[in-house]
């Protein structure tokens, strides 16, 4: 039998989700902004409301995005509208036939929605680019002009993802009870065509949860346990049970030996 | 189905709890008189950890086994002597056929009163610090668990609802006990016979009082028999209530402990971070330093409850929105 038990339900998480969507809106809006003459505009697809816990930012700052041919980058933003996260069984979401719903035993699906901006490069950018690689044609392209867009095409994407908890070896950390990580099963991104692009992105985004974003959510899960309850030990996952961390009956759940300190 | 919930079973709980119940040094002192016999305490103790934690069922776990730490115990005894009229009586008195003074006293005892005192003898100190370790006491009682917001924690108490003062218990295994005691009862003798006027007297008082010895006299008063352990374990049990001294102390003691366990309210989801102005954007107010703190991101913990459910303790808790 386990000393410490600690769960937490999906509809729980959701919740808090939407609640710090509100008050830390710099984690779900990424921009990289544009330079209209020597000025940085912040472009988004939406309107993000002030954070009611005062003057909190709205936008992480991302780098433009280089792009191949000529030498100018592109402003953009990814804002994050909504995201929720399913534990089995599934009531959260409804998951896309490419990922074999329903959510198998043990199971998690994460839906997130997002809407992409790109600027586009204006007709005058593009010819004053192309003159002034015409009269110097050594100039450094490594410095590229920064598209001076005041608008941004947007469209929305929506993601899929289903996955796992895992215990298992991790190279360079120093015990067990770090060694839970989030193995990805599968990435669908609705509406992409053709095919070959929805493959890439989704590739693209499979690294991306599997070296980012997962990894941060589950650092820390079984101290948070302990931390919560405010008292000072050494942990350690309880051994011998079919599944531990769990994710079951709509909730994320671990069980902890520990020595109090 | 509450947003979150912990278990933590009775071990644990245990060890927490030992983490956090023992105490500094409880200082005690009482006293009683028993007849003849005063009898004064003067100690300081301290909790130790518990021996056996037992969730009970609802709201209330039992203690038991908690050793009770012994840093000091001196004993003060004192005597109220019954008061003795000693009449007047010729000490020498010449003899009758003698050619002058025949018949006549020449030394008169006056009389007088002995042992008109309170306390006539002591108070005589008795140190038995050096049999501490063989001092074996224990409380027990029953505690109710709950749970409480105070400024930004919900906090889990142990809250006290009765505490049992084990008897005290004396082994004196290495038998430093009677040398103590003889040593105490040779004090008193030696000030018993200071109050005695003549050297001559003591057979006298020694003989109204029915002892062959005033050392006799003070071990009967004392009610001494061979058994120093069981002596000295009903004057601390009995005579002077040792348990009711130590009862008010660590009632006091645990009702001032802090809480057990505690939980952050608000509950914070994302911590205050100082981080770099020029990586964010869209701030409703210029933010004209390089860095900036951005708050902590928290919800509010409700319906906190906590209970024991055979040999756990559950809390959970909802998020409520600010």
């Amino acid at each position: 039998m386990a000393d410490v038990f600690g769960s937490i339900t999906d509809e729980a998480l959701n919740r808090i989700c939407g609640f710090t969507q509100v008050r830390a809106p710099f984690l779900f809006n990424y921009v990289a902004p544009s330079i209209v003459d020597g000025v940085e505009i912040w472009l988004t697809c939406y309107d993000v409301p002030d954070s009611p816990l005062g003057n909190v930012p709205k936008y992480t700052r991302l780098s433009t995005f280089p792009v191949p041919g000529i030498p100018v980058a592109l402003p953009y933003c990814v804002q994050i509208f909504d995201a929720n996260i399913d534990f089995h069984p599934s009531d959260q979401i409804t998951l896309p036939d490419e990922l074999s719903p329903p959510l198998k035993d043990q199971a998690f699906g994460l839906r997130v929605q997002c809407q992409f901006g790109v600027a586009c490069i204006p007709d005058d950018v593009a010819k004053l680019v192309a003159d002034s690689r015409f009269n110097n044609p050594n100039q450094d392209e490594r410095q590229p002009l920064v598209v001076p867009a005041k608008s941004l095409l947007c469209f929305v994407l929506t993601g899929f993802a289903t996955g796992r908890l895992v215990v298992g070896a991790a190279p360079g950390t120093p015990g067990p009870v770090e060694q839970i990580r989030v193995e990805v099963d599968g990435v669908e991104i609705v509406d992409i065509t053709p095919r070959g692009l929805e493959n890439a992105v989704e590739c693209y985004l499979i690294a991306v949860l599997k070296g980012y974003v997962l990894p941060t959510l589950v650092l820390g899960l079984q101290s948070l346990v302990i931390k919560s309850l405010g008292f000072a030990a050494t942990i350690q996952l309880t051994a011998g049970l079919p599944h531990n961390p769990a994710i079951e009956e709509n909730e994320l759940r671990v069980w902890l030996d520990v020595k109090v300190t | 189905m509450s947003d979150v919930m912990f278990s933590v079973n009775e071990n644990t709980f245990k060890a927490v709890f030992n983490k956090l119940y023992p105490t500094v040094k409880l200082p005690f002192d009482g006293s009683n008189a028993l007849g003849p016999v005063w009898f004064g305490v003067e100690g300081e103790v301290h909790l130790e950890n518990a021996g056996d934690i037992d969730f009970e069922d609802s709201d209330t776990f039992f203690l038991s086994e908690q050793k009770i730490g012994w840093d000091k115990l001196v004993l003060r005894l004192g005597f109220n002597l019954p008061t003795i009229t000693v009449g007047k009586f010729c000490v020498l008195r010449m003899p009758d056929d003698a050619p002058i003074l025949g018949g006549e006293c020449l030394v008169e005892f006056p009389g007088g009163e002995l042992f008109g005192g309170n306390p006539d003898i002591g108070p005589i100190v008795l140190n038995l610090n050096a049999i501490i370790p063989y001092v074996v006491s224990e409380i027990s009682g029953r505690y109710k668990i709950g749970i409480r917001k105070d400024g930004d924690y919900q906090k889990i108490y142990a809250d006290v609802q009765a505490i049992d003062v084990h008897p005290i218990s004396v082994q004196d295994t290495v038998g430093k006990l009677p040398g103590l005691v003889q040593a105490a009862v040779y004090a008193a003798s030696y000030q018993m016979l200071a109050l005695i006027p003549y050297t001559w007297l003591v057979d006298v008082v020694l003989g109204l009082l029915g002892f062959p010895t005033i050392t006799q006299y003070l071990l009967n008063l004392l009610d001494i028999e061979s058994d120093m352990e069981a002596w000295l374990m009903k004057v601390l049990n009995q005579s002077i209530g040792v348990d009711n001294l130590l009862y008010e102390q660590i009632f006091n003691a645990v009702l001032s402990k802090d809480e057990v366990f505690k939980i952050d309210d608000p509950y914070p989801f994302v911590p205050e971070i100082t981080a770099k102005t020029a990586d964010y954007g869209g701030f409703p107010k210029p933010v004209l330093t390089p860095t900036f703190k951005i708050p902590k991101v928290a919800a509010l913990v409700e319906n906190a409850s906590v209970r024991f459910d055979e040999d756990n303790m559950i809390v959970s808790f909802d998020f409520g929105m600010i």
